[in-house]
C-alpha cells in the first residue's frame, strides 16, 4: 500500500483550503441554543400536548373541517413567471436553487403564496408544529399568505420571520442579514428571543448575530435612520434621539403617526434606558395617549402586559393577534391534523 | 489542516472535563481548535453546500457539547468529533428526499462557497465530492487532517483493513475520475 502518491499532497491542499466562513456569528449560535436548551419542551409535554389535540379534535370535529381548509399538502406546487424550471413540485426536504433570470412562484401549501425572485436559495422544512415552513439562504421572496397567524415561518441566517397573516418582502443579503418590509398586516421578527413586530408599512432589518431591528417607515431620511439605529445598538446620544423623536413626531398624516411612528417609538422605549427612555414614553403618550389602565410607572419598568395593550391601542390590527383559549386549542387541533 | 500545535494527552483531558462541567471557555477552545477541520468534512461529504456544511458543523459542536457528559476517556476527542460529523451529515443526506435546482447549477448552487471554487483543482474536489459516501469520508478524514488508518477506523467504527480497502478503492475511482493525469498516481 503506497502512502504517497502523486496526487496526495493535490487532495490534502484542495480538500484543506476551507475554513468556517464568519466563526463569531457560529459560536454565537451555538450558544443560542445551548442557552435555549432549558426552555424547549420536553418529549413528555409534546406527547402531553399531542394527546390534548387528539381529544380537542374528537371533540370538535367542525373545527376539522376548518383546519382542512389549511391543510398543507405533501407537495407544494410551483411554476415559472418568469425564465424556467423543470420540477413542478416542492417537498419537505427539496431546495430551490434560482438562477439570475428565474421567478418561481410557490404555492405555500393552500394558505398563500411565494415569489422566488433570481438568484435565491430556498429549501423547505417540515416541522412537527409547523407545517409551512421555509428557509432562505439568500435571495428574495416576496410571501402573500391568507391564513391566521403563525402558520407560515421563514427561517433566514439571522432571525425568524413569522406570519401573522399578511404580505412580505424578505431578502437575505449577501453577508446573511435579512431585510423586511410588511405590505399588508404584520410579521414578527425573532432571534434568540429579541423580537420586533413589524406591522404593514414599515421595514426592519436584522443583521447576522444580532437582535431584530427597530421597525421604521423605509422612506425615512438617512441621518434619522442612522440615529435610530444606532441609539438601538445602545451608542445613541441624546442627540440622536432628538432627531428621532422630531422627525417622528412630525408626521402630518396622524393615522400614518399613531400607527407607523407610534410603533417605531414603542420599540425604541424598550430598547435605552434611563432619561431617554422617559423622553420617549412622554414623546409616545404626546402622539397616543395610553389606555387609561396603562401607566408610565408601568411602562417605563417594561411592564410586558401595560405594553401589548398600548401596542394594540397604537395600532388596532394587532388585537387580532392575542392568544385566547379558544385560538390556541384550535392552532393546536390544525397542528395536529397536519402534522 | 493538521493542528500545527496538538494537544497532549494531559491537555485534552483538560479540554473535555472543562466541556463536560459546560464551561464556555473550554467549549470555545474547542470549537476554535476543530472548528475549520469539522466544516471542511461536512462541506466536502455534503457535496460543496457550503449553507448546510454551516448547520452541520453548527449541530456537531452543540451535539458534543450537550453529551460531553457521556464521552468515554479512552477516546481522542478529534476522533468523537469526526464520527459526529459523519453521523450529521449522513442524516442531513438522508432527509434530503430530493434536490430541485433550476438553471445553471454550479454557479447557483455555490454562490458563497468560495471555498470550493477558488481551489487549485476544482476537478480534483468535484471527484472526490462524487464518491460514495463510504468512500468519501474515509478520503476526507485522511486528507483533511491526516488521521492514521487507526484512528480514522475509530472514527467510523470499522477496522484499520477496511479503512485501508476503502482509500484503496476511492484512490482507483479517483484515478478513473480523472483520467490521463492521475493514470498510475495510487499504486496500491
Amino acid at each position: 500500500m503506497t502512502e504517497h502518491t502523486p496526487l496526495e499532497p493535490a487532495l490534502r491542499d484542495a480538500l484543506r483550503s476551507s475554513t468556517l466562513p464568519d466563526p463569531e456569528q457560529q459560536w454565537h449560535r451555538i450558544r443560542g441554543r445551548l442557552d435555549a436548551r432549558e426552555s424547549a419542551p420536553t418529549r413528555p409535554l409534546r406527547i402531553a400536548f399531542a394527546a390534548a389535540a387528539i381529544v380537542a379534535a374528537v371533540a370538535i370535529g367542525a373545527a376539522a373541517g376548518v383546519a382542512g381548509q389549511f391543510a398543507a399538502p405533501a407537495t407544494w406546487p410551483m411554476a415559472a413567471l418568469q425564465g424556467s424550471i423543470g420540477p413542478r413540485t416542492l417537498r419537505a426536504g427539496d431546495a430551490l436553487v434560482t438562477d439570475e433570470v428565474t421567478t418561481v412562484q410557490l404555492d405555500v401549501g393552500r394558505i398563500g403564496t411565494a415569489t422566488i425572485a433570481p438568484g435565491s436559495r430556498v429549501r423547505r422544512t417540515a416541522g412537527r408544529w409547523s407545517a409551512h415552513r421555509l428557509v432562505l439562504d439568500r435571495g428574495t421572496i416576496d410571501a402573500v399568505i391568507a391564513a391566521p397567524p403563525r402558520l407560515f415561518f421563514v427561517q433566514t441566517p439571522s432571525a425568524l420571520a413569522t406570519d401573522l397573516g399578511c404580505a412580505y418582502r424578505l431578502t437575505v443579503t449577501d453577508d446573511g442579514a435579512s431585510e423586511l418590509y410588511v405590505s399588508a398586516g404584520w410579521v414578527e421578527l425573532e432571534h434568540e428571543g429579541e423580537r420586533s413586530i413589524v406591522p404593514a408599512g414599515l421595514a426592519a432589518e436584522v443583521r447576522p448575530g444580532g437582535r431584530p431591528g427597530i421597525p421604521v417607515v423605509p422612506s425615512i431620511d438617512d441621518t434619522t435612520r442612522l440615529a435610530l439605529r444606532r441609539l438601538d445598538r445602545g451608542q445613541g446620544t441624546d442627540a440622536d434621539l432628538a432627531r428621532v423623536l422630531t422627525t417622528l413626531t412630525s408626521v402630518v398624516d396622524p393615522m400614518a403617526r399613531q400607527q407607523q411612528s407610534g410603533i417605531t417609538l414603542w420599540h425604541l422605549l424598550q430598547r435605552v434606558d434611563g432619561a431617554q427612555r422617559a423622553q420617549v414614553v412622554r414623546a409616545l403618550s404626546a402622539l397616543a395617549p395610553p389606555p387609561a389602565d396603562v401607566t408610565t410607572e408601568g411602562i417605563i419598568a417594561l411592564d410586558r402586559p401595560m405594553l401589548d395593550r398600548w401596542r394594540r391601542a397604537l395600532n388596532p390590527m394587532w388585537g387580532e393577534e392575542s392568544d385566547t383559549v379558544w385560538s390556541t386549542l384550535t392552532r393546536r387541533v390544525w397542528y395536529w391534523l397536519n402534522d | 489542516m493538521r493542528d500545527p500545535h496538538p494537544l497532549s494527552r494531559a491537555e485534552e483531558a483538560a479540554l473535555i472535563a472543562g466541556c463536560q462541567n459546560g464551561d464556555p471557555a473550554a467549549q470555545r477552545i474547542c470549537f476554535d481548535r476543530f472548528r475549520d477541520r469539522v466544516h471542511a468534512v461536512a462541506l466536502h461529504f455534503l457535496r460543496g453546500d457550503d449553507a448546510a456544511a454551516q448547520d452541520a458543523t453548527q449541530e456537531v459542536f452543540v451535539r458534543f457539547f450537550r453529551r460531553a457528559s457521556a464521552f468515554r476517556s479512552d477516546s481522542r476527542l478529534s476522533t468523537y468529533l469526526y464520527r459526529a460529523t459523519a453521523n450529521v451529515c449522513i442524516d442531513e443526506l438522508r432527509r434530503r428526499r430530493r434536490f430541485v435546482l433550476v438553471g445553471d447549477i454550479p454557479e447557483t448552487l455555490h454562490p458563497r462557497t468560495s471555498t470550493v471554487e477558488s481551489l487549485s483543482d476544482p476537478r480534483l474536489v468535484h471527484a472526490v465530492q462524487r464518491l460514495s459516501p463510504k468512500l468519501r469520508l474515509v478520503v476526507l478524514l485522511r486528507y483533511v487532517d491526516d488521521l492514521s488508518y487507526d484512528e480514522i477506523a475509530a472514527a467510523v467504527g470499522v477496522s484499520a483493513g477496511t479503512v485501508a480497502s476503502r482509500l484503496s478503492r476511492a484512490h482507483a475511482a479517483l484515478a478513473t475520475a480523472l483520467g490521463s493525469r492521475s493514470a498510475g498516481a495510487f499504486d496500491d
